[in-house]
């Protein structure tokens, strides 16, 4: 299987490489509009570099795109009609629309697409949704997630921030990871409030009320100026957990219940996982379906409550008012 | 003074992304003061609080630059310059000179923001703009100081410029004054001295941000350098108080100076300091500054690795006793009171915040940004 890397940016030099390099399979093209960037990776791994993926799109069979949120959709599409594999960075699109018609897509031309919500594979998320199914903690009554950092991220281009291409700010970009993890635990959920603090430009921070199918209501606090850690909060009738979102730690309240074994996961045995090994799971998940039409991936579908509920919140925003100017 | 009288002008800020430079163009902005800003960035990594405006120019390129410098400045009516570079004084130079010339070259009014501390060690009972400078031993103030005698050098020659010293600047994401006094009762034990009776000179961020639209705004005065602080000075305790107050902490003790003093020299009471606050052992002058040199030039995956050990570490690590390094201690023992009738006589600043009011705002940031651990139990 040949396969392409389009966008050689930072994440694609900070988690993926290490991560293709760590599972020995070296791409046979990248491909950046900086075509210095792509050459420099592709000299070191003698393959070959493009500007432009259309270019060589009859030469290759699967692609992992990791390139400006606004791109997603468009070269989803082009990828699945031409009949290739897609491994795409998250958010998977930005609009539930696009979503909503990738799925459809996929279906048709019966080709993957696998989406980079790579927090699914941490044992820690998989231990609290096992957790919660086995109804050890009860009815969800109450629920709080929290994730905010000040942000340094070693973006190289303008993208990150542009409203045009990255088409959101911490909702779309770090709430992609986080509230995809809360549907993953929860389940689905409806936007009761949505306010950030966007002038125009790209929310750095907001705050989200959720309400959960069996009618729980439970908020998401996001930020890029303040350290709130990352963390969840979860009540039930029976008993509560706090977990961390990025790290692994695990506590609950009856405090034994964090012994219990979930999928061969204890969870008081829980450490965090280095990024690079998760991104290594993801991509061989995903090999692994395309090779052998194992379901064992995350699938586009899989993603499609987060993806509505980012869109629900843009599409409902008030504006967050600080009371300190 | 009357923001409203910046509508069609443009304003370049350099350390636009920094604690003071966001405020100035938050304020500009949600004021919805018809004026356009422009900023220098050297990267993409830290425009979380400008890239809420779709309004802003960005002008991407280094400081010292002389061709970046010279367009930047041309193309705007004001310059107001807020970047400091710690890891590189040669920059902070170059970049004062190139600004300098550039606001010479074109006529523009130049901004400089420089800080209280070329003043330090406060000594004398009321600080003036006239106050003698005794060779800083700090290298902070030291260089700040060396960056203003270049702006003096450049008003010799003709450059309309403002230098503000803001004192003790806090609220809304103060890393020095605001956070990390927060950070500190939150984790730690906090030490005063003497019962915390040394002065404190605060000034409310939004009052600095009013000084430097003041300075904007104000024809050339005779004067260049400017203090800048709030209505009223407080205790060191008063301060520390309305912290704890807001957090509802109890972390601040007392020492007297001299047991302070001798815990600096005691190799198994700094031991124990440094355990608890692995940062306090790079607090030795020369190794801050060759830290901060290098700082920029660490790769950012190691960077993060080196994040990450010390977050892993600080989850066993004792708990932290904050103990005033010699800088701080001074700072904190000081008796000195800011004078800033020049300021309020030549720039027309009246500061709007008391220090009861401007911690009033700060309340809410900090409920804000410090929000309670969740609890299981």
């Amino acid at each position: 299987m040949k396969l392409a890397i389009i966008g050689c940016g930072a994440v694609f030099d900070q988690f993926q490489l290490p991560a293709l390099k760590k599972i020995k399979k070296i791409p046979s093209f990248f491909i950046d509009l900086n075509i210095d960037a792509a050459k420099r990776y592709a000299n070191k791994f003698k393959s070959d570099a493009h500007p432009n993926y259309e270019d060589v799109i009859n030469d290759f069979d699967a692609a992992i795109v990791s390139v400006p949120h606004y791109l997603h959709a468009p070269i989803c599409k082009k990828l699945l009609k031409n009949h290739k594999h897609v491994f795409v960075e998250k958010p998977f699109v930005t609009t539930l629309k696009d979503g909503i018609e990738l799925v459809k897509l996929a279906n048709e031309v019966d080709k993957t697409i696998c989406v980079g919500n790579f927090r699914r594979y941490k044992k820690s998320t998989i231990w609290v949704k096992e957790l919660i199914a086995s109804k050890l903690l009860g009815d969800i009554q109450e629920f709080h997630f929290r994730e905010g950092g000040i942000s340094g991220w070693p973006a190289t281009t303008d993208s990150f921030w542009d409203k045009r291409k990255a088409c959101g700010g911490v909702l779309m970009d770090t709430g992609a990871h986080t509230i995809d993890q809360l549907c993953f635990m929860l389940g689905a959920a409806d936007v009761i409030e949505y306010k950030d603090d966007a002038q125009g430009g790209v929310e750095a921070n907001c705050f989200i009320e959720l309400e959960l199918e069996n009618g729980t209501r439970g908020t998401v606090e996001l930020s890029r100026t303040r350290n709130l850690g990352s963390s969840a909060y979860i009540k039930g009738s029976r008993g509560s957990l706090i977990t961390d979102l990025v790290g692994g730690e695990i506590q609950t309240n009856p405090k034994d219940l964090v012994l219990n074994k979930y999928n061969n996961i204890i969870g008081n045995k829980v450490k965090a996982e280095p990024y690079v090994d998760l991104f290594a799971q993801q991509f061989l998940s995903w090999f692994k379906a395309i090779e052998t039409s194992s379901n064992d991936y995350v699938k586009e579908s899989d993603v499609l409550p987060s993806i509505k509920i980012i869109d629900n919140c843009y599409a409902n925003k008030k504006e967050m008012n600080y009371n300190w100017i | 003074m009357d923001i409203s009288d910046l509508s069609g002008k443009k304003i370049a800020v350099t350390g636009a992304t920094g604690f003071i430079g966001s405020r100035l163009v938050e304020t500009l902005l949600l004021n919805k003061v018809d004026c356009k800003i422009s900023v220098l960035i050297r990267n993409y990594s830290s425009l979380a609080h400008l890239a809420r405006f779709d309004s802003i120019d960005y002008t991407f390129g280094n400081i010292d630059d002389n061709e970046v410098i010279d367009k930047f400045v041309k193309d705007a009516d004001y310059v107001v310059h807020l970047a400091y570079d710690p890891s590189s004084q040669k920059t902070n130079i170059n970049s004062i000179r190139n600004l300098s010339e550039s606001c010479i070259k074109y006529e523009k009014k130049l901004i400089h923001t420089s800080t209280i501390s070329v003043y330090e060690p406060l000594t004398v009972k009321m600080i003036t703009e006239e106050t003698e400078y005794d060779g800083s031993i700090f290298e902070y103030g030291k260089r700040k100081r060396l960056i203003e005698e270049e702006v003096l050098r450049y008003v010799e020659k003709g450059l309309d410029a403002v230098i503000l010293q803001p004192t003790i600047v806090y609220g809304p994401y103060s890393g020095p004054w605001t956070d990390r006094t927060c950070y500190q009762l939150l984790t730690g034990t906090v030490v005063l001295p003497d019962g915390g009776s040394g002065i404190c000179n605060p000034v409310y961020v939004y009052d600095v941000v009013r000084a430097i639209i003041c300075a904007l705004l104000t024809p050339k005065s005779n004067s260049v350098r400017f203090l800048i602080s709030g209505p009223d000075s407080v205790t060191w305790g008063k301060y520390y108080n309305a912290f704890e107050k807001i957090l509802g902490t109890s972390s601040v003790i007392n020492k007297n100076v001299k047991d302070i003093k001798n815990s600096q020299f005691n190799p198994v009471k700094s031991l124990r300091l440094i355990l608890g606050d692995p940062k306090r052992a790079f607090s030795w002058e020369p190794m801050k500054s060759f830290l901060q040199s290098i700082k920029y030039k660490i790769p950012g995956k190691y960077r993060t690795l080196i994040k990450n050990i010390y977050g892993s570490y600080q989850k066993i690590a004792p708990k932290p006793i904050y103990m005033p390094n010699k800088q701080m201690l001074l700072l904190l023992t000081t008796n000195s009171v800011v004078d800033i009738s020049r300021s309020q006589k030549e720039l027309g600043y009246n500061p709007q915040y008391t220090f009861e009011d401007g911690m009033k705002k700060t309340a809410g940031y900090i409920k804000w940004a410090f929000p309670k651990s969740f609890d299981i139990q």
